[in-house]
């Protein structure tokens, strides 16, 4: 290992700012060292200085105008000094009273923090990094996870060029047999790695694979969301308990232009969960699940007028939706609400018509709807087809058993079975293949019916889960998704929707 | 020439007297242990020994033993003629022996031995890479087409309508879901991926091989740079796909699981051999074997 450290080093310092998730405490710790040394004149800290800074970085964070720009150019001009502010501003939002009882994944201002820090850090990286750190970067980004054959031995990007027969700009260089999905970009909405969207944009040539550069930034932002919490965990453990009360107790401009917004009741600014469009997409999905058939349904489209109606008729059970419901004074507000909110995966909108129609769905993809009145109905999914065939050749592994027995679990109709009829109807499909004993699948049935998680039964796999790549066609391939196109109960989903805001946006 | 399902006789003597004479011709890595699997496919499922186990119309063997850490042990077939025989009659020297999962032994059946209606190898493979191979097969094609030409408004949605509707249940060979021409396009599809393997993808060593109702292409460089995984695969199927469009089966490019049809093997439900082939003007209607009567 190089004996060069982020403190002294400038190169190692973008390397480390740039990649934390790649290396370990003690690299990140020398990373803010370098940040605080600045911070030191002729042997003397200089405390208010950088409380200035962290108040100035903390407080213009809650611009948008200003994290917009330090997209293009850097808000602070060193990696070290980025870190420490960075985290600190994020560690005095957490310390104001106000979020004591808070995740800090509900407050928005965090969120305001991280952007400015990836935004700046980004400039940085294209100003000052140099291609070597770029291409070292598009290592980790593109880097396909191990597979049968273990990880890709080679270098993943092998550099970054000029490709005047594809088109102007940059092109990062992959060789085919370091590709993976990661490296087709999509155009139009399409995002790299997903199978829906435009046109594949990415070239070949020379059995290597040529990616817009251009994906590079944006799979860099999504990578720096992590890397920040990974910084903030790390200045979190290194503080002192007198370092922080010095800060708190110092530090003054970040909680007063908070206590300002929650004065003047911008909670929007302050509150994640403030989302309006999410908040009404909520209510209209439950207003429409509580609607007669004949009124609007979930999955299928209908007229602002008619949306408002199942508004109008919903009961709300809790504060907030009376407030959105409230809020949705007219079939044209509620139009003008979703046409806001039309990228939001549960909205679409049809403008074909005279006039323009909505569909409210579950969220996730658009997929067509199986009707399950069997076990065997799975079978019509093409991944369940493929394990069919696969446990004709092989027993199961046990989270193909584990998956088969959790979907069938979730199905509405066997909801309030007991386990012995669950059982009994899984044993019959079981039976078909050719290692089916019976008492071995009835034990192991069982046993994954035993499995919980904090007395919580656990979800179906979706389709993004690893384990079911294995028989995936690929969702582009695919017309279904496991969870759009069975009809698990709202139960389920409500699940999701607690989960899922958890690990990805972790702070 | 001859399009219809080989009967159990023709089936045997094929294997027992046509085969035997292109086992020269196989291309190099299929050996009797470098694939890691034989398979089987019969007509009529055969019972096995364990009376509580389905009968089975699918096999596959594996060609060597392995120990619990997946290093080899002992081979199942020591030469190829040992894969011949389980080929000609796969109960009677089913390498799984006395196992209960082995086939029944015919003789105390009154069912007949079993022939195969297809055979296949793993792709996976002991001594390579795992074998990247392409599947365009003509069924495919033919649907495409009877989508295209068949107006939206007939009621009757089903592939066997469509097909029927656009005249392609009817043309030449009558009662298959593809018409010649459907074949002769998977197979100039199938020359337009081995030129673009060679010429996109720096391939040296390809194969294009008749299946029967399409092609497989293969590429069988084994240099690092073409290891591609499942992975890169996955990659090449989209491209072939979306950039090059080329109607592709991408399950089965990317599966290193899957069989693939062996080459000179007969595809008895149209009584053709499986072969290398090396032109887009290759004629289907030659690769009748000899023992068909017409």
């Amino acid at each position: 290992m190089s004996r060069d450290t982020p403190v002294d080093d400038e190169e190692t310092a973008y390397r480390v700012a740039a990649l934390p998730l790649e290396y370990g405490r003690t690299r990140i710790n020398q990373l803010f060292t370098r940040g605080y040394n600045r911070y030191i004149v002729d042997g003397e800290d200089q405390p208010d200085d950088l409380l200035n800074d962290i108040e100035r970085f903390g407080t213009a964070a809650f611009k948008e105008q200003v994290r917009d720009d330090a997209a293009e150019e850097p808000f602070v001009d060193e990696p070290g000094t980025l870190a420490v502010l960075a985290t600190l501003s994020a560690i005095c939002v957490k310390e104001h009273p106000k979020f004591e009882q808070s995740r800090p994944r509900n407050i928005q201002v965090l969120y305001d923090i991280r952007e400015l820090y990836v935004n700046n850090l980004a400039s940085l990286i294209r100003t000052d990094g140099g291609s070597s750190l770029q291409q070292d970067i598009a290592d980790v980004l593109y880097s396909k996870d191990p597979g049968e054959d273990g990880p890709h031995p080679g270098q993943v990007c092998t550099g970054i060029k000029e490709m005047p027969e594809f088109g102007e700009g940059l092109y990062l260089e992959i060789p085919m047999a370091a590709a993976s999905r990661k490296c087709l970009v999509r155009g139009g909405d399409g995002q790299s790695g997903t199978t829906d969207g435009g046109e594949i944009l990415t070239r070949v040539k020379d059995n290597h694979l040529y990616v817009p550069v251009g994906d590079f930034d944006s799979k860099y932002r999504e990578y720096a969301e992590r890397a920040f919490q990974k910084l903030l965990h790390v200045q979190e453990a290194g503080l002192s308990e007198d370092q922080l009360t010095w800060l708190t107790t110092n530090e003054s401009a970040i909680t007063e232009r908070i206590d300002r917004f929650l004065e003047t009741g911008q909670h929007e600014r302050v509150w994640r969960n403030w989302d309006r469009g999410e908040r009404t997409i909520r209510v209209l999905q439950r207003a429409l699940s509580d609607a007669p058939d004949d009124v609007a349904q979930r999955g299928e489209f209908h007229s602002a007028k008619e949306l408002y109606r199942a508004v109008e008729a919903y009961e709300p059970e809790d504060s907030w939706e009376t407030s959105v419901a409230d809020g949705i004074s007219s079939p044209s507000s509620l139009a003008k609400t979703l046409a806001d909110h039309q990228s939001h995966s549960a909205v679409t909108i049809d403008r074909d018509g005279r006039v323009n129609t909505y569909r409210i769905g579950r969220g996730g993809h658009g997929a067509e709807q199986i009707e399950v009145t069997e076990i065997e109905d799975l079978f019509e999914l093409p991944c369940m087809a493929n394990m069919e065939d696969r446990l004709h050749e092989k027993k199961p592994v046990r989270k193909d058993l584990y998956n088969f027995a959790r979907m069938v679990m979730w199905l509405p109709q066997y909801r309030n079975s007991s386990l012995d009829e669950i059982v009994a109807d899984l044993k019959d499909v079981f039976s078909r293949w050719p290692w089916y004993d019976d008492q071995e699948t009835e034990y192991q049935i069982r046993y994954e019916f035993s499995n919980t998680i904090d007395g919580d039964t656990p979800l179906p796999m979706n389709c993004d889960n690893d384990d079911l790549q294995r028989y995936c066609i690929g969702q582009d391939q695919c017309p279904y998704s496991i969870w759009g196109s069975l009809p698990f109960p709202d139960e389920m989903y409500e699940q999701v929707d607690d989960q899922s805001a958890g690990p990805s946006e972790r702070f | 020439m001859t399009w219809r399902q080989a009967t159990r006789e023709e089936i045997y003597d094929y294997y027992a007297e046509e085969f035997p004479t292109y086992v020269d011709d196989l291309p190099q890595f299929i050996t009797a242990d470098g694939p890691k699997q034989y398979a089987i496919a019969f007509r009529e499922p055969h019972p096995v020994r364990n009376d509580g186990v389905p009968d089975r119309d699918f096999i596959r063997r594996d060609t060597w033993q392995t120990d619990a850490s997946g290093e080899r042990t002992t081979s199942e077939f020591s030469d190829f003629e040992d894969v011949l025989e389980f080929i000609r009659h796969p109960a009677r020297n089913d390498p799984l022996g006395r196992s209960k999962y082995a086939l029944a032994d015919p003789d105390l059946l009154e069912k007949p031995s079993p022939r195969p209606d297809a055979v296949y190898y793993a792709l996976d493979h002991w001594k390579r890479p795992w074998v990247l191979l392409v599947d365009i097969d003509a069924k495919e094609i033919a649907r495409e087409r009877a989508t295209t030409q068949v107006s939206e408004d007939i009621d009757d949605q089903d592939d066997d309508a469509q097909l029927d509707a656009a005249g392609i249940l009817d043309a030449p060979p009558a009662g298959y879901p593809y018409a010649f021409e459907d074949i002769d396009r998977a197979i100039e599809y199938g020359f337009e991926v081995r030129d673009i393997f060679e010429a996109d993808f720096d391939a040296e060593e390809t194969m294009v091989v008749y299946s029967g109702q399409g092609v497989h292409v293969y590429l069988l460089d084994t240099d690092p740079a073409h290891r591609y995984d499942e992975q890169s695969r996955e990659v090449l199927n989209d491209l072939l796909l979306e950039t090059y469009d080329i109607p592709i089966d991408p399950v089965v490019t990317a599966d290193r699981r899957r069989v693939a049809r062996l080459p000179y093997s007969l595809h008895a439900d149209v009584c053709s051999i499986v072969q290398p082939i090396e032109s887009p003007h290759f004629d289907v209607r030659s690769a009748t074997p000899e023992v068909i009567d017409e």
